[in-house]
Order: structure tokens, then sequence, then C-alpha cells
């Protein structure tokens, strides 16, 4: 086998094997999940397992389809990778492997030596950030490995315009896009690059942006609008994921701008200083330019609509309404840097003047430090360390023990051949971890659905963490007796009211 | 095999079918074909009558995977033309430093048959190759019942080098066969085609000698690169040169990368002449005898390369006219595929798995692309507006999904390629015509039924294009 091959299977076992560790240690022994990484999995089992046969419009069309669609293959191999969870381990430790491969790669083809290549490399995987994502399945990892595809081959082809870096670029867009729908922002400051780039390049200025500008937007247009008429077709509304996805109603906080600028320094601290590097006025607008606008992009769209934003995430929190962004500005920074060093690596040191580093960079660079430190005092910082996240505590996951606890008493009154309804969120994961999600019903909302309310019958199961009398006033006829708890969680067993 | 019918000309010109006439394409099926034909057709008649609905389902079933098979395949061989450049380029320095005293002999052949009007232009522009004279032999083979084209010739005052020659007349009048004729009176090392409205990059043969010298001695055909000067005059035409940028740019390339057989185009084929002249030439009875050309040298050991030059061509854009041209060419593709699939176990064993498995894709797949296209176009059609039981019936939930997966990601799959053709070659302006390219299969499938009956009526009719009617009778800049 080629050495090169050899390299890259290399990278890529070490890094699935890594987050393999990492991930099973948090969802076995600290029993942590990614909520919306298990609900993605559960998305794509009620795909497989809810009814008798394979029913693709039960992939969910509140959040965004490829996660549920990427777990397909794996719920489908064994049911028990989706009941026990562990599929999203393997996902995300197979796209974290893709993403240090695609950061490796890009190194290749610029010419790195191994000894810069593989430090570099070593972020994506080691970053609390994307190890924290990919160690629990979080759909954040499959952006990761999207926008690193596409800042990488946007990159490329602002190189060497070569077809298959455009066509590459559109195709990973198209997944980031149906990954998060701010991808889109994203899309658009590309689109804006590739019209700029074509719009420079001498004769038939207007057919060559109108051409490129389709080759690019083609897929995304195409697989985008395959999801507007889904959502149109099955939930009657062709925005209703969108509206969905956007629903809630955190305003911004005060310090919002503040949080905003300062989660790049956080993320990578030299991402302002490698962005201004190549967004200066007088470079030329190569590769690394494509890099820092999506980065710049990706920062801006926050800042100029906070609402937007602030509605992904509950109320006061940074990282889960600005995830999108710290993914995007570690997948730039990581192209940037990488650009870069080539750069000063491979091109004669008096090619040109402003190619060295300039006062701007370094000065941007100087400010981080002195930024970052009073607030790391301050404790401001990432949601988890790296030695954290390696002993399994990682980032963004939450305790699973009251679902896990309450699976089984529910899979038992399934086998029982009693009705269960789960209302609240994430009801889901005690569905899927009960293994009989099939046969389970779960509603997103806590309050009662008349209609399901209705077809309870003595001896059902319910279980809510709240709104027990509104649910008692639904079933007419019937109450509940509470029988187990489990956590945050009440299992209450419908019996007949006692008539005086 | 049934007797040939009786030789009254060169045995050369129909060489292959007096010595490899299991090769040649004069017999449309073999009797063994015939019985296997006979046997099929009386199973799937038995069975519809026994068991109608597992046979829909079993064929819908089998016509999903081949579309899923066929189009992973053709995506990943244009990747492979993406990722790295295939053909055989060549700078003007490393032209320029060829020895014009050590370049081999070349012969051009030029079938012509009713050209009279783009002749002036053809001879304007074969003038202009970069090759000595006086090693150029440019044979113009002239149809001996065509007295305009001769006359036109006469009255050209020729350089040198051409060479008019009347083909004698003879059935079958196929270019294939006038090209023959040229072969055998030939004594050049080198030869190359080129049709009466070709106008070839002048590089070009300098190109083909070098890329010769550096390839192995089984390397005996190059291919060079065709696309059309008169791509803008309609939407036709845009839609021919989306394809053929998609064919000659990205999927050929492909598939020389795969070392697979190539389907030759039918001019700009450069010839070692000494290996073509021991296979027998061209078929002269197949309509696309250039197609068959590619797949017989691929089976005795002979391999075909692209090279990086171009053959500007004039692109067809009337449409009845088109659906002559794309009936002879998919007729071609049929008797290609019936005459090598008569011993399909020792087309195996001769091409090798990969190849074999790539002519089934190309070739056979083309073709079964073309006519089941309108099927499934229809029952969408009828599914979308009706929603019939039948078509429910044979599609389950695990067909349906791969159905649903080949109708909107399948499609979707080649009309990117499409696009992708026209921003490869720089045709910036097409690529909003290329979007619309499902409405061209559409035409692809109407010259492929149209084929289909005149295989079985007129295997061997030679429908021929007429030429000059879009710029091609233009004076050349």
């Amino acid at each position: 086998m080629p050495w090169p091959r050899i390299e890259a299977l290399g990278i890529f076992v070490l890094t699935y094997c890594l987050v393999q560790r990492v991930g099973l240690t948090a969802l076995v022994m600290h029993q942590l999940v990614n909520w919306d990484g298990l609900s993605a999995l559960a998305h794509a089992a009620d795909v497989l397992y809810r009814e008798p046969a394979i029913n693709l419009a039960l992939v969910g069309f509140v959040e965004p389809p490829a996660p549920a669609l990427l777990y397909l293959p794996l719920a489908g191999l064994f049911p028990a990778l989706a009941q026990s969870g562990f599929a999203t381990v393997i996902f995300g430790g197979v796209l974290l492997g893709l993403c240090a491969l695609l950061l490796n790669a890009l190194g290749q083809r610029l010419g790195l030596p191994w000894w810069l290549r593989y430090p570099l490399t070593a972020i994506v995987v080691l970053h609390p950030v994307s190890l924290s994502y990919a160690a629990l399945g979080s759909p954040l990892v499959l952006l990761l490995f999207a926008v690193l595809g596409m800042t990488k081959s946007l990159a490329a082809w602002g190189e060497e315009q070569h077809l298959r870096d455009l066509i590459g670029c559109s195709l990973y867009a198209t997944v980031a896009v149906l990954t998060r729908y701010e991808a889109a922002f994203l899309v658009a400051a590309a689109a804006l690059y590739i019209a700029a780039r074509c719009a420079l390049s001498g004769a038939d200025r207007y057919s060559r942006v109108e051409g490129t500008l389709i080759t690019f937007l083609l897929p995304i247009v195409y697989f985008g609008g395959l999801w507007i008429g889904a959502n149109w077709l099955i939930m009657g509304d062709p925005w209703h994921s969108l509206t969905a996805t956007f629903s809630g109603t955190a305003i911004a906080p005060a310090d919002w701008s503040s949080a905003v600028l300062l989660l790049p320094l956080l993320v990578f601290p030299l991402a302002y200083a490698l962005a201004y590097h190549e967004l200066r006025l007088l470079g030329p607008w190569r590769g690394g330019a494509a890099a820092a606008l999506l980065m710049v992009a990706a920062i801006a769209m926050p800042l100029l609509w906070p609402r937007l934003y602030t509605s992904l995430g509950p109320a006061g929190s940074w990282w889960s309404p600005l995830a999108s962004v710290s993914v995007t500005v570690l997948a730039a920074t990581l192209v940037l840097a990488m650009v870069i060093a080539a750069r000063y690596l491979n091109e004669p040191l008096n090619s040109k003047p402003r190619q060295r580093p300039l006062a701007g960079t370094l000065l941007l660079a100087v400010a981080a430090v002195v930024v970052l430190v009073p607030m790391r005092q301050m404790g401001v910082g990432l949601p988890a360390s790296t030695p954290d996240a390696l002993k399994g505590y990682v980032a963004f996951a939450h305790s699973a023990v009251a679902e896990q606890e309450a699976a089984p008493r529910v899979a038992f009154e399934v086998h029982r051949g009693r009705q269960v309804v789960i209302a609240g969120w994430p009801g889901f994961a005690i569905a899927l971890f009960s293994g009989e999600s099939g046969r389970i019903t779960v509603l997103p909302q806590v309050r009662p659905d008349a209609e399901v309310a209705q077809a309870l019958r003595p001896g059902d199961l319910l279980v809510l963490f709240a709104a027990r009398h509104q649910w008692e006033d639904a079933l007419g006829d019937y109450t509940t007796k509470p029988e187990w708890i489990a956590g945050q969680w009440q299992g209450l067993r419908i019996i007949k009211l006692a008539r005086p | 095999m049934p007797d040939p019918p009786p030789v009254n000309l060169s045995d050369q010109v129909l060489k292959v079918l007096h010595e490899r006439p299991e090769e040649c394409a004069y017999w449309t099926l073999t009797r063994a074909q015939k019985l296997v034909l006979a046997a099929g057709l009386i199973t799937i008649t038995a069975l519809a009558l026994l068991r109608g609905h597992l046979l829909l389902l079993v064929l819908n079933g089998l016509a999903i995977l081949f579309y899923i098979a066929h189009s992973i395949y053709k995506f990943w061989l244009v990747w492979r033309s993406l990722e790295h450049k295939r053909e055989l380029a060549y700078t003007p320095q490393e032209l320029a430093a060829l020895d014009e005293r050590r370049l081999p002999t070349y012969t051009i052949l030029v079938p012509l048959y009713r050209e009279a009007e783009v002749l002036p232009n053809l001879v304007a522009c074969l003038s202009k190759l970069d090759y000595p004279t006086d090693k150029l032999e440019i044979m113009l083979l002239i149809e001996a019942d065509d007295p305009e084209t001769r006359q036109a010739c006469e009255a050209l005052q020729l350089p040198a080098h051409f060479r008019p020659i009347i083909v004698p007349h003879s059935e079958p009048k196929t270019k294939p066969k006038a090209c023959n004729y040229g072969l055998y009176a030939s004594d050049s090392d080198l030869l190359v085609i080129y049709d009466a409205e070709d106008r070839p990059e002048p590089d070009q043969l300098k190109k083909a000698v070098a890329a010769f010298a550096d390839l192995p001695d089984e390397v005996i055909c190059l291919q060079a690169k065709l696309n059309y000067y008169n791509q803008r005059h309609n939407l036709l035409t845009r839609w021919f040169t989306s394809e053929y940028s998609v064919w000659f740019d990205l999927f050929l390339p492909g598939l020389t990368s795969a070392q697979a057989p190539i389907p030759l185009g039918g001019t700009s084929n450069h010839f070692k002449a000494q290996p073509l002249k021991a296979l027998g030439g061209w078929d002269p009875f197949n309509v696309t005898e250039d197609c068959d050309l590619g797949i017989r040298m691929h089976k005795h050991g002979y391999y075909t390369t692209m090279i990086d030059s171009t053959t500007w061509e004039e692109a067809n854009g009337e449409l009845l006219s088109w659906i002559r041209q794309r009936s002879r060419w998919v007729k071609g593709y049929l008797q290609t595929y019936l005459v090598h699939m008569r011993r399909p176990l020792q087309l195996l064993r001769q091409l090798g798995f990969g190849s074999f498995f790539a002519f089934q894709m190309v070739i056979g797949g083309s073709l079964l692309c073309f006519f089941l296209n309108p099927i499934y176009w229809l029952m969408t059609a009828v599914w979308f507006t009706m929603q019939p039981e039948l078509i429910s019936a044979i599609f389950p939930p695990v067909i349906f999904a791969l159905g649903t997966f080949c109708l909107f990601i399948g499609n979707f799959v080649f009309v990117y390629l499409a696009v992708a053709g026209c921003a490869n070659r720089g045709y910036y302006d097409l690529v909003k015509h290329a979007v619309l390219t499902p409405a061209y299969w559409l035409l692809m499938s109407i010259g492929a039924y149209k084929a289909l009956v005149q295989l079985i009526h007129r295997p061997h009719y030679w429908e021929k294009t007429d030429h000059g009617q879009f710029g091609g009778g233009a004076p050349v800049g």
C-alpha cells in the first residue's frame, strides 16, 4: 500500500479510536448524551422501525434532515446500536476522522511538511469543541465536516480555479445547509466571493459569473428545494422546518455582541489575526481570502440578526445559539493557518513584500492574547478543556440518567401490551432507550394532546415531567395515579375516576 | 453463421466479414442469439400470464438497481477526470522540438458523400495542419455515384498532398467501407479519420506523433476530443455541445484512466496503420464503426488513449435531422452490443472483468437507459396524478426508496454532469441550458426507438447527415 494511503488510514483510525474512547466513557460511565445527536438518531430509528414499512416521512421536520438521514445506516445495521446510543459515538468518530483526513489532505496538497501538517490536523481532533461534538454524535460534527470541506474546497478553487473544487465546495455546502440552516449565510458569502473572482477574470465576465454561480448553487438549490417540497407535501407548509427550528423567542442578552466577538478568540485565539492577514485591502484575493470571508460571514450574521440566532437556544446561553459560528471559526482558521503557512514556506521570501507578516496581523495576534488572559482569569473560556474531554467530561452534554432509568419501566409496560405515552422533551430518549419506540407515542410538548388523551385507557402508562393536572382534565372519565419517579420523569398509571 | 454474400470488391475492404465473421455486423443476430431471444420472450410471456405481478416486481427492481449502478459508475468516471487530467497534453515548445525529418508518414482519410458545399472549407482547414506535406497524404474518399463532390473537387486547386480517390460503388454503402478502401490504399505509418465538416486544431497530428512515441506499443489509437463550432445556433446545438463536452472532456478520459474499452468518436481517431490493417480495419456493416472498432481493438489487446486536442465539428441543429443522426448512432450501438455479445463468456475472458463491466455499463447501459427512460417518466407522471394500484404494487418499500433515490438524485447527477461539462469547457453561457437537459434525453429516446425499428428492417442503412447547414460552409476565419 502506498504511503499516502497508509498515512490516511492511520490518521482516520487514530481519530476514530480516540472518539470512541471518549464517547463511550461519556456515554457509558458518565451517562452523558448530546440531545441533538440523540434526537437525530431517534428520528432515524423512527424511519426504520416506527411503522411496519420504512417511512422516510418520519425523518422529522423540526430539525434539518441531514443528520437523521446519515444516521439511517447506523440505526439500520443493528437496532441495538440505536437503542444503546452507541450509534452516536460511531457517527461522531467517522465524521471527525473524515475531518482529520480533509485537513491532512489539504496540507499535503499545499506541500506542508509533516511536522506542520500533523499538529494542525491534531487541533481539529483534540480541540474540546470538535471532540465534544464528535464524542456524542452531535449534528455539529457533521456541520464541522461540511464546513471544513466547503472552506477547503473554496480556498483551493480560489487558488487554482479547478472545476472539481467548485463542485466539491457546492456538495459540501449542500450538506452544511441541510445540517444547519444558518449555513445558508456561508453559501451567500461563498457565492459573493465566486462572483467577485469571476468578474475580475477578464473576458466574458457576465457569462462566466452566471455559469460559475449556477454550477456552484445548483446542488444547494436543488436539494434545498427538495426539502422544502417535502415539507410542503407532508406537513402542508413549505417552511415548516425553518419556522420550527427558529421558533424560540429568546431575546438577545445585553452582552450579546461581546459574546459573538469573543467567541472566535475562545475557539482559536489567532482567528482574527489570520483572517485579517488574508483580507488586507492590498492583498491578492486568493484562496485564503475565501476562508476568511466565510469566517467573517459566520461572525457577522449573529451581530446583524441576533434574534435569529438567539431563537436557536435557551435564553442567556451563548454556545448553543452560536454553535454554528464556533464550528465555522474552527474550520476556517485551520484552513487559513495551513494556507498561510504554505505560502510562507513555499514562496520565495522576496517575492512580494506584502506576503511577509504585516504589523496589523501581529498586532491582532498580540491583542488576542491581551484580551484572553484576563478573560481566562475571570473564568470565561471554552465549555470544556481537552483534558476534561479526554476523560469523558465533554461539553454540550447532558445527563441521561433519568431517561435510562425510565426506559426499562416503559419497555416492561409495552411488553405487557399496555399503551404508553411520553409527553415532553426529551421523551424521545426514553422511547429510544426502551427499544420500543415503534410502539410508544412520543409527544414533543408536555401539554396534553386531546386525541392522544382520549385514546388512553385504564392500565395504560403516561410519562410526564409536568402538566399532570392538565392531562387529567383532558382524560375525561379517567385520572392518573403516580407509580414511579425517574429523575424528572413521573410514571402515571391511568385509572378510572372513583365515583363518589 | 450463414454464408456471407459473394465478394465483388477487394477482399480487404470486407476483411472483417471474411476473416472475422464472428465480429461482423453483417448478421444482426446469430442463430444462438435468436434462440436465446425467442426463449426469453416465451419465458417472459409465460411468466406474465402466470405471475404477472411478480414478474413486473422483479423487472422493476432490476431496472432500478441498474439505474443506480449506471449513475454511480458514470459519476465515478467523470470524477476521475475532474481529479486529474487524463488526456496526454503537449506544450507548443515540446511540439516545436520534434524533428520534422523524423516524423512518420501520415494519411488523413476523409470520407465524402454529397459534401460539395463544405469541400472548400475542408480543404482550407486541412491545409492549415502543421505537418510536413511531403509526409502527409490527404485522401478525399469520394463515392462513385457522387458527381457533385467530384466536380467540386476538380474545380478546386488542390495542394499536391491532397489525393481524391473514387470509391467504387458497392454494398454496403457506408462510411467505414469507404475508410477501408482508403486504409488499404495507404502506405503511411499513421492515419486519422476526419469528417467533411471537421476543423481539427493545426497541431493535432504532431501531438498524436508525440503521444505515440511516449506510449507503449499496445496503444495503437489516440482519440482527440470533439466539440462544436456552432454551439449557440439554437437550443438543440447547445444541448448537443453540452453532451459532447461531457462525453469527450470528462467521460472518455475517465474511461481511459480505468483502462476500459473506448467507444471511439466518429472522427479524429489516430491509428498506427499496421495493427489496424491486421485487425481488418472497420466493420463496413456497422453504422457506428468507430464504437465497434474501439471494442474490437481492446478485445485483441490494443488500447486507446485520449490526447488533449480538439476537432471542431458542426452540430446538427435541425430536429428531424438530429433524430435521424441519433437513431443511426443508437442503431450502431445496438449492432455493436449484439455483435460483441455473441459469445459473452469469451468476451469476458478477452476483456477481463473490469472492462467487461465497463462495456456493459457504457454500451449496454446507455442503450437500456434510452429505452427505459420514457417508461419510467410515464410511470412517474401517472403515479403523481392518479396513484394507480398497479404502480404501488410493483414498488414495495425498499424498491420505492431506491426508485425515489434514482428519480431525485440519479437524474440530478446526470443534469449536473451536463452543467459540469459546459463549465469545464468554459462554455459558461451554455450552463443554464444544460439545466434543461432532461428534455434532450427525451429526444434521445425517440431516436433510440426509431433505431430499434430500423435495426429490424434496415440494419445497414446509413442515415446521412447533411453538413454545411449551420456554418460548416462558411469561410474559415
